[in-house]
């Protein structure tokens, strides 16, 4: 007699076996190096981390059943990268930026020290009144759609992603795309993404600041 | 999701693409493989520490001699009624010996016991 007891975690295990190499590992530690550097282009967000701790975080999330997989859906690079960057993401959406106002000098007045922190405080509640301004990664966008210059293909994939669909199979069958045409597009993209002028980014994020 | 979510999705995804396709012009270094292995290695040290520990929750198949004390009360007769019952009531359960008339009584009463195991714990 013989229990059939695997769970799906070591049903995925063998799986995980299969395809973490070093060479994976190293492709991932590449991709996660390049996103970070463009994200800290783009948007006031800074890296805390570096890529081998994100990236081996990860791992042991996944490892710990804290990250489902699918081994049939996506191959574990695809996942740990997908992982990674919506870890990226969730620390850009909850960044928050706070007055500073330094309280480990002895030498200050304390009342002094009390009444900077209270001024700043007001200050940012009075900036909290204002119109929201529009954040940068939407003005990034805006940017691609201007840098595709009516490219049909380049928009119809951006249009595509903000439907939040962004896997290659998904985009082709929303856009009705054909492989050569997507992967054409899809480097388009990139390039137009990897052209955009630091200097407007950087004017962009100087503005929302 | 508010639009400045979804355009923030939106800019992942580009730059997701980007990342991946830069990736692929990047020089592997001895650094990055260095960096790599350590990953690769820390996993496949967590992946076999918890197999280890699946390994060790699992019951053993191994039955001890003790035979209990029920069964040490029931008569040879007792012990064949009660192992036909098992038999037909786990057809499935594969037997190595099945001429249990010849046994000893202690054969028998070790036997009974052996199988009530190894129905207790689901093998």
């Amino acid at each position: 007699m013989k229990i059939m007891n695997d769970s799906p975690q070591k049903l995925w295990s063998t799986q995980f076996d299969k395809q973490l190499t070093d060479n994976l590992v190293e492709r991932v530690l590449k991709q996660t190096t390049s996103l970070i550097k463009q994200v800290e282009r783009d948007t006031p967000w800074r890296d805390q981390l570096g890529p081998d701790d994100r990236l081996n975080n990860i791992v042991m999330k996944l490892l710990d059943g804290k990250i489902t997989w699918d081994p049939d859906r996506v191959n574990l690079e695809g996942l740990l990268f997908w992982a990674m960057s919506r870890e990226i993401t969730h620390e850009i959406r909850h960044a928050k930026t706070f007055p500073h106002v330094s309280v480990d000098d002895e030498s200050r007045n304390q009342d002094r020290l009390e009444e900077e922190t209270s001024a700043a405080l007001t200050g940012q509640r009075e900036s909290k009144r204002e119109e929201p301004m529009e954040p940068c990664w939407s003005l990034f966008i805006g940017q691609m759609r201007v840098g595709a210059a009516g490219d049909v293909g380049v928009l119809a994939i951006i249009d595509a992603y903000t439907k939040r669909v962004t896997t290659r199979t998904e985009v082709m069958k929303l856009t009705s795309m054909s492989k050569a045409a997507y992967h054409a597009a899809y480097q388009r993209m990139v390039r137009i993404a990897k052209k955009l002028d630091p200097d407007v980014i950087a004017t962009l994020n100087q503005a929302i600041a | 999701m508010t639009q400045s979510e979804q355009d923030l999705d939106t800019y992942m995804a580009i730059a997701c693409a980007v990342a991946v396709e830069e990736a692929k012009l990047m020089p592997t270094t001895p650094d990055i493989q260095r960096r790599a292995h350590v990953i690769a290695e820390a996993a496949r040290d967590r992946i076999a520490l918890q197999r280890r520990e699946e390994r060790a929750k699992r019951p053993s198949n191994i039955v001890s001699g003790a035979i209990r004390a029920a069964i040490m009360a029931m008569t040879p007769v007792h012990v064949l009624a009660r192992l036909g019952e098992l038999r037909t009531t786990h057809p499935e359960m594969q037997l190595a010996f099945r001429n249990f008339e010849h046994m000893s009584e202690d054969d028998l009463r070790s036997a009974l016991e052996d199988i009530e195991s190894l129905i207790e714990r689901g093998a």
